[in-house]
């Protein structure tokens, strides 16, 4: 490597977990389901529309159970988190309501599934509580899940990481952080999460060098 | 069903530091899921289905906080027992 491209930026966020490491960044590009269409569902195929939001849900929790069983011991403590995701996939005001505006509106799937979640978020957006308004990142966790198998997107399987990096995320979820192996992960950075979110304690769990809150990071790095 | 209302209604004090957050919401509806009909979470005149976790939280119960738990089927008295065994030992923590 030639000395003549040396480039060297510095970017300061939230450190939730000390320590130094050098490394190859790996850049998680989130495949995120930003941009849903919109499209009407005939009477006769609204049946198979419903099933098919079923059966991303089915496939979203059962990713999430193979997670659990997987889980290396030393994160076992924080499962729970992970069972409470469980629990939410099939939540009526998520699950009920998106096959009830499925049927009512007779629209597809993924627009459903977003209008229920928009609407639970400004639910939550007006709580007094901030824990309670932090729990929102868990339903936006558990409705992504669904719009990736919805509209076939790639997932981020961090446990196929081959080679030791230093992770670079928007955000890292319950699910893909429980997955992080010592051996192949040197270090986070994400652009969202602070000191007491989950991604913060799982890296002080593990003692993974991490920096939170580090906005615009996947775009710098 | 309205006569029967205190027959199938019990007031309990969230007892835990934490109060309903998510974890303890979802053992909540988790064990309501075994429901045969509707357990409603009320407090201060607003009222939760029991087996949501969304609509456990939307409530807001801190620690300290009574609330009246409600079944509509009484063939669920058990569930109800158990939640109120649940909520008073401190879900535990």
């Amino acid at each position: 490597m030639l000395n003549t491209n040396e480039h060297e930026i510095r970017l300061q966020g939230i450190n939730v977990a000390p320590g130094i490491c050098i490394g190859k960044a790996y850049l998680v590009g989130k495949e995120g389901v930003e941009v849903v269409d919109k499209y009407f569902i005939s009477k006769d195929n609204l049946q198979n529309e419903i099933k098919r939001f079923k059966s991303a849900v089915k496939h979203a929790k059962d990713k999430l159970q193979e997670i659990i069983e997987k889980t290396p011991e030393e994160l076992r403590q924080h499962i729970h988190i992970l069972e409470t995701h469980k629990v939410l996939y099939k939540d009526k005001m998520l699950y009920g309501k998106t096959i009830e505006t499925i049927e009512k509106k007779r629209v597809n799937a993924e627009w459903a599934l977003k209008n229920v979640v928009s609407n639970v978020k400004n639910m939550f957006r007006n709580m007094p509580d901030p824990y309670l308004q932090g729990r929102m990142a868990d339903i936006v966790h558990v409705s992504e899940s669904i719009m990736q198998n919805l509209v076939g997107a790639k997932t981020l399987d961090i446990g196929a990481i081959g080679k030791r990096v230093i992770l670079v995320a928007v955000d890292l979820s319950p699910a893909e952080t429980s997955q992080i192996q010592l051996e192949k992960i040197k270090g986070l950075i994400t652009e969202l999460g602070g000191k007491t979110s989950h991604t913060g304690i799982i890296a002080r769990t593990l003692e993974i060098p991490a920096v939170l809150g580090l906005e615009k990071a996947t775009h710098l790095i | 069903m309205n006569n029967s209302e205190n027959e199938f209604s019990r007031r309990v004090t969230i007892t835990n530091d934490l109060g309903l957050h998510a974890r303890s919401a979802a053992m909540i509806a988790k064990l309501v899921q075994n429901a045969k009909s509707n357990v409603w979470l009320i407090k201060d005149g607003k009222k939760a289905d029991a087996s949501s976790i969304i609509d456990i939280l939307s409530l807001v119960c801190p620690k300290g906080s009574t609330i009246t738990l409600t079944i509509d089927n009484q063939s669920d008295l058990g569930i109800l027992n158990d939640l109120v065994r649940l909520i008073e030992s401190g879900f535990g923590e």
